[in-house]
């Protein structure tokens, strides 16, 4: 009998150990590539500032998230949506965090989400939205956001709303689209059967439909999310005095200081990647129910 | 007027009440359902097809009828314009004397799959009837008695301990189980079945036609189920009605793309399967062997020939003690 292969060919199968071993082969390169240019760089030029040392990246990381206090406060956007404002006193890190995430980053997801759903559901399940609503939702999906920022600015100012206004933007036409597709995907038989169990047009809406395209709900934010990361950051960028996309491009200005802005880009992206692994984890603990690939 | 204008025995037509012209004018309040000269044309991409036409049938209250015919014969378009998913291009359909409209309640359907919810358990989906039916407040206040009944229904069809399962962890035939229960507690006038058992294998599929008889026999529900296999056609009806997808229309000579009701086999000599004991008989043998010559041969039709016994055992039949093993106490 012909032993296993371990590295190449289709039928490879590694032991758990020599995977952990494969997947560590790139970062550990990536990571000594690093440290060999920037110490070469560093020896030439003693006071550089473009390829810092881990040392430095981490003495400079801990300055950053070092705090002494909360500071916390409620504010309301538009008046009825309450946003705690958390200040982490001296740390700008933290602080930065709280605010992209928790109030700019949910409350546009939130949002966004909300009406997505209700919209692409009504417009799927009632056909006279078809016509009103779906061919315009369908050309609005295609204006870049970007484009439409100096507007949101004008319009809104440079407060709260134009980067929570630019998230929803971004997202809530995708969401839309995707819940009125994933809507006419369940099966005819399925929406009959209904009827003759009673159900009224708000019945089957609301009561039928509704909960069994939530999990799509999630998944079509899951795979977004890279949208609402960029259009959070874009905004941050442009206006704003705090956050962590201002706090990137603050550091550029100032500088530049390479040891501030290159920890942040690595949690911003273990932000992202903990978001989109969360929901994934909610996905599969909330709706058992789910076939995944083949419909039911 | 009967269609065996030649070759037949007047007793050979005898056992064919065949759709005649007397029939057409009797009252749509005479039949529970009552389907009427019914047309159904789609326009596909090659011009207009016509899947039903002539389709002329009654059914009365309390029948099991079975609707057999070959693939794509127009046997679930018809359920679409019973249940009223879709509208016939000509004719009409009456439940009660009603005309037939949308979807609701009077007509249930059991379909080979995508019947249940999938997100809801097996009791849920069994309660989705009263759920939708309700208001919220009446729904709070009847919980109780109604998961009680539920759980009598699971009971019965012994599913309760799988209860707590989503659709996708039950069996085929769990799940058709359910779905028939669903529509038990919806309790609609005629039950409608597409094919319900197609996708099962041999051992489950006769489990549940035998599961299906005993329900029918305890609640003395209106059946129209809809199967392209004779034998089950013959083993659970009362009825067999067999659509052909070609018609012949023996009035005229002409050969007419179509189909139409091919003949309405009363209970009697064909339909022998009234009682279970009766579809033990080896005549069900020979009556399946009939209806394959009229049902899929309909050049046949006037060559009805000698039964012939020695085909019996490539029935399976199922033995008393088989039927009686499953009888149990139905709520009526
Ligand atoms: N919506 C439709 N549009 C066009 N043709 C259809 C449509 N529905 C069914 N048909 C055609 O009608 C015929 C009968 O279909 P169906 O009622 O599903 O047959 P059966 O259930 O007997 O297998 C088929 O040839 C099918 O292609
Ligand atoms: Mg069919």
């Amino acid at each position: 009998m012909r032993k296993r292969a371990l590295l190449l060919g289709i039928h490879a199968e590694p032991p758990r150990w020599l995977q952990i071993v494969y997947m560590s082969i790139v970062p550990v390169i990536a990571i000594a590539g690093y440290y060999w240019i920037s110490s070469n760089y560093l020896a030439d030029n003693p006071h550089g500032k473009l390829l810092p040392s881990f040392m430095m990246m981490l003495r400079r990381f801990l300055v950053l998230t070092s705090f002494s206090g909360i500071d916390f406060e409620l504010n309301w956007v538009w008046g009825f949506i309450p946003v705690p404002d958390i200040t982490l006193i001296g740390s700008l890190f933290w602080g930065d965090t709280a605010i992209s995430l928790f109030l700019r980053l949910l409350t546009g997801l939130t949002i966004a989400s909300a009406v997505g759903l209700i919209l692409g559901l009504n417009i799927a399940m009632f056909r006279t939205l078809q016509f009103l609503v779906l061919p315009w939702v369908t050309v609005l999906s295609f204006v870049p956001v970007v484009a439409v920022m100096p507007i949101l600015l004008i319009v809104l100012g440079i407060g709260e709303e134009a980067k929570i206004v630019l998230i929803i933007l971004g997202l809530v036409f995708i969401i839309t689209l995707s819940m009125y597709e994933k809507t006419r995907e369940i099966a005819q038989e399925l929406l009959v059967n209904a009827r003759t169990l009673g159900a009224t047009d708000l019945g089957l809406t609301y009561r039928v439909v509704l909960p069994m395209v939530i999990p799509d709900l999630l998944q079509t934010m899951r795979l977004n999310m890279g949208i609402a990361w960029y259009c959070l950051l874009m905004g941050e960028a442009i206006a704003a005095q705090q956050g962590l996309g201002y706090r990137i491009f603050l550091f550029r200005r100032v500088g530049p200081d390479m040891a501030g802005i290159l920890p942040y880009v690595i949690c911003i992206t273990l932000f992202a990647f903990a978001i989109y692994y969360l929901l994934g984890c909610i996905e599969r603990r909330l709706f058992p129910w789910k076939t995944d690939g083949e419909k039911q | 007027m009967s269609i065996f204008h030649n070759g037949g025995s007047a007793e050979e037509a005898q056992h064919f009440d065949m759709v005649t012209k007397k029939d057409m004018v009797l009252n749509p309040k005479d039949h529970l359902l009552h389907i009427e000269n019914v047309r159904k044309v789609y326009a596909g991409r090659d011009g207009a097809k016509t899947v039903l036409d002539n389709v002329d049938l009654r059914v009365s209250a309390g029948e099991f009828v079975a609707l057999v015919g070959p693939s794509g014969c127009g046997k679930s378009t018809l359920l679409r314009l019973i249940l009223g998913s879709e509208r016939p291009t000509s004719g009409a359909l009456y439940l009660d004397g009603e005309p037939i409209g949308f979807p609701d309640p009077t007509r249930g359907i059991v379909y080979q799959k995508y019947g249940l919810f999938p997100n809801r358990t097996a009791l849920e989906n069994v309660l989705m009837p009263h759920k939708l039916k309700l208001s919220f407040s009446e729904w709070q206040k009847r919980k109780k008695e109604l998961i009680g009944q539920a759980e009598h229904y699971l009971e019965i069809a012994q599913l309760i301990e799988h209860k707590d399962k989503y659709p996708k962890e039950l069996s085929g035939g769990q799940q058709q189980r359910t779905a028939v229960m669903q529509q038990l507690i919806n309790d609609p006038k005629v039950l409608l079945m597409d094919e319900p058992f197609g996708a099962l294998d041999p051992g489950s599929r006769e489990r549940m036609q035998v599961f299906l008889l005993n329900i029918w026999e305890k609640t003395g529900k209106t059946i129209f189920f809809v199967t392209h296999d004779l034998e089950e056609a013959v083993f659970l009806a009362t009825r067999v009605v067999v659509l052909s997808q070609y018609y012949t229309d023996d009035r005229t000579d002409l050969k007419v793309r179509g189909s139409c009701i091919k003949c309405d086999i009363k209970t009697g000599t064909v339909g022998q399967a009234q009682s279970t004991k009766s579809k033990l008989d080896p005549k069900f043998t020979a009556t399946i062997e009939h209806l394959r010559d009229v049902g899929f041969k309909p050049d046949h039709l006037h060559h009805v020939r000698e039964f012939d016994l020695t085909h019996a055992d490539s029935f399976h039949t199922v033995t008393p003690e088989e039927v009686n093993g499953l009888a149990c106490d139905f709520p009526k």
